[in-house]
């Protein structure tokens, strides 16, 4: 029996190699799909790219992640079947490239003639490690104060502007919810002038402004509980709990805060510039602005949110891929991804090209923000956090407890981390 | 069975012997073809996954770089991690409350179906009904019904009680909610195991004993509980594994949320394995969950399990 088809198995392998060996290097491109346009957008530059600026025998191909990312990633990477180009956020970036999971670009870099220089520094610093490079941003976005030009014009409250500090923020939040009665009347969703939730990338951004970070300098330990982030923390949820001036979306059945924004629930949050295409869309008659937060008495503090196309470390195509990489990152790709609305370019020679005055108040936040990450933490800090921040909200714990709890947690993980 | 009478094979009788042993080995060749590619998969995806799983358990492993050994340390920081006393508590307190609620009830819904009404196939259908839907669906449907401006405040304010209970955003309901609906979906299937029981019980026994005097609720307790221990056994024994594995409502309702006051034993190593990449200290809370299903069920072999005969 065997006799008798080994042959035709024979013939049958061999043309298959012959099949694969003629066939072109396909690049594989990754990522999540946030909306449906950005599944659009990213065929579209594929498209392009294949048509207009592949090498010859070169062909990229997109293949996109719908669910649960960093996981599938993670266990792509450790299968070696991860894509040859996928996006990597920010705050998971350090575990991978601590690990050496990550392909160092700068040679590629350097034969390609792409400059780092060329990028948001703080963008393209967040995905450095050991003086070297493991991803091009591709794009980001900081926080603003959207406020509703409805609310403020009924409550006599002047709109903000972008020198205000902590104490205008309150005040003109007591302002606007001493006329709740008079709002309710015109907006009869209005609740509250705040939507602030427990949300660590909310709070995180007081705790800079008032002289806090995560880590200590030399970042070996976590410090969250010091007395700047404590503060920070009594004075976020201070709104809420102290002047009653703001409502956690979970106690209106709103998803988010910008569903509460949007629902004109809240006259005020603080949200990033995805809060522009997804109001147009689904709520088209909220007339809103954007301000850059409010200073502490530290002074400007924001958070930068960035994704970064990487190569995994074992790449057996390092200049194809890096070709891909390139061009996705390129002036033309950026340029058109802004022409979408979709988000603000990563190369510091295109923010000129930003005319919308939102999109150049999340740009101008980037000179002053810190980057959205844990270094080899990863992901875990936003648990605790959260949790901390949860307690503090229903009243478990004072933000002092709350936040040592957390540090003692989160230090512990760092040693283990750390110590190898 | 020796054939009495021949002590010893005869010299000169081999043949039916060889022929025994062919056929028997034909015979057991033949089963083991038969069985091949299910002992295949399971050595796969079963035999081989618990082994990993007890040498992952004493090494570190995050996916990318390899295993290094570890020693006991995974299961000396597990006593001292925070997250599993409170998964654990969740884990016990979460069984505790739906084996003997979904038993009770599973039992109720059979003894009631079991009753000569009408319409007693479309019944029995529809209460199966939840059993035959994906958690998921289910999950995905009772977060609306459970939402702050959902169905069960809006009946609750009907009926003038407090109905604005963020039933799965509140650390003090979140866990119950997840209960309620997890008794609500398992029940019925449970029921069935009840059914089938309830009709091998023979009429002549409930007979006797309704001629012996005893009335309805006598006849019950006396007669058919102690008949269906072995079915109740295996409800509780089957119900508690399930409750201390549950995991997927937890993970798309409420993420082990609030507070971490749904982080069940299986969402904890979920969320170490593949949210923080800790391959080794998830393989290990594995091991403990295993052992602790073991003695769980041992125990309870030792106290329901035993044989009624009448």
């Amino acid at each position: 029996m065997f006799r008798r088809i080994f042959p035709v198995l024979l013939i049958g392998l061999l043309v298959g190699i012959a099949g694969v060996a003629a066939e072109k290097i396909a690049i594989r491109v990754s990522g999540w799909v946030s909306s449906p346009v950005e599944s659009e957008i990213m065929q579209t530059l594929v498209d392009l790219y294949n048509s207009q600026f592949a090498p010859p025998g070169v062909e990229a191909v997109y293949e996109p992640i719908p669910a649960d990312y960093p996981t599938k990633i993670q266990t792509m990477l450790a299968a070696r079947k991860a894509p040859d180009v996928f996006y990597w956020d920010i705050f998971m970036a350090e575990p991978l490239m601590r690990k050496g999971a990550l392909l160092p670009l700068d040679d590629l870099m350097a034969a390609a003639g792409v400059d780092p220089a060329e990028f948001v520094d703080t963008c393209i610093g967040a995905f450095t490690y050991g003086g070297k490079i493991y991803g091009i941003p591709k794009d980001f976005n900081t926080l603003a104060l959207f406020y509703n030009k409805k609310i403020f014009d009924i409550a006599g409250v002047p709109y903000p502007t972008a020198d205000w500090t902590w104490e205008d923020l309150l005040a003109a939040a007591k302002a606007i919810q001493a006329k709740a009665d008079e709002i309710k009347k015109a907006v009869p969703n209005f609740q509250a002038a705040l939507c602030m939730a427990p949300d660590v990338a909310r709070w995180l951004p007081f705790v800079f402004q008032n002289g806090g970070s995560f880590f200590n300098a030399d970042r070996t330990a976590v410090v969250i509980n010091s007395p700047e982030a404590v503060k920070a923390l009594e004075f976020y949820t201070g709104f809420e709990l102290e002047h009653g001036v703001a409502v956690r979306p979970s106690e209106i059945g709103a998803g988010w805060q910008g569903e509460a924004f949007g629902k004109e629930n809240a006259a005020m949050v603080m949200e990033g510039g995805w809060m522009v295409p997804f109001l147009t869309s689904n709520f088209p008659d909220v007339e809103f602005g954007a301000v850059e937060l409010p200073a502490g008495p530290a002074g400007k503090g924001n958070l930068l949110f960035t994704v970064a196309y990487v190569i995994p470390a074992y790449e057996k195509h390092p200049a194809e891929a890096f070709d891909v990489l390139k061009f996705l990152t390129s002036p033309l790709a950026q340029m058109y991804v802004l022409s979408r609305g979709f988000a603000l370019p990563t190369r510091k020679a295109l923010g000129g090209f930003i005319t919308d005055p939102i999109s150049r108040t999340i740009f101008a936040g980037a000179a002053y923000a810190r980057p959205w990450e844990f270094g080899p933490l990863g992901s875990k800090p936003i648990d605790e956090l959260s949790a901390a921040m949860e307690a503090v909200f229903l009243g478990k714990k004072t933000a002092q407890e709350a936040l040592n709890d957390a540090a003692k947690v989160l230090n512990e993980r760092l040693k283990e981390v750390l110590s190898g | 069975m020796r054939p009495s009478g021949t002590g010893t094979r005869g010299a000169g009788r081999p043949a039916p012997l060889v022929w025994f042993r062919r056929a028997r080995t034909r015979e057991i060749l033949t089963a083991y073809v038969l069985i091949a590619p299910h002992m295949l998969a399971l050595s796969v995806f079963t035999f081989f996954a618990m082994g990993f799983a007890f040498y992952l358990g004493f090494h570190r492993y995050d996916l990318l770089s390899p295993p290094t050994f570890a020693g006991a340390r995974n299961f000396v920081r597990i006593f001292t991690d925070p997250d599993f006393h409170i998964a654990l508590r969740n884990t016990i307190y979460y069984t505790a409350v739906v084996v003997p609620i979904q038993t009770a009830l599973a039992l109720f819904y059979a003894v009631l179906l079991n009753q000569p009404v009408r319409l007693r196939t479309f019944f029995r259908a529809a209460f199966y009904a939840p059993s035959v839907t994906a958690s998921i669906v289910i999950s995905l449907v009772f977060i609306w019904l459970y939402a702050k401006q959902g169905i069960f405040n809006y009946l609750l304010s009907k009926l003038g009680l407090p109905a604005s209970i963020d039933w799965l955003g509140n650390p003090a309901t979140a866990l119950p909610a997840i209960m309620m609906m997890n008794i609500w979906s398992t029940a019925p299937t449970f029921m069935v195991v009840f059914l089938a029981a309830l009709q091998d019980i023979p009429d002549s026994l409930l007979e006797a004993a309704a001629i012996d005097g005893a009335n309805a609720w006598q006849r019950f307790t006396r007669v058919t509980l102690p008949l269906l221990r072995p079915s109740i056994f295996f409800v509780v024994v089957m119900g508690t594994i399930g409750c201390l594995q549950v995991f997927d409502q937890i993970y798309i309702m409420t993420r082990g949320g609030p507070l971490k006051s749904t982080m069940t034993l299986n969402y904890l190593i979920y969320s170490e394995a593949f949210e923080n990449f800790r391959m080794g200290y998830a393989a290990a809370l594995s091991l403990i969950l295993f052992v602790l299903i073991l003695l769980l069920t041992v125990i309870q072999k030792r106290y329901i399990d035993v044989e009624v005969q009448y």
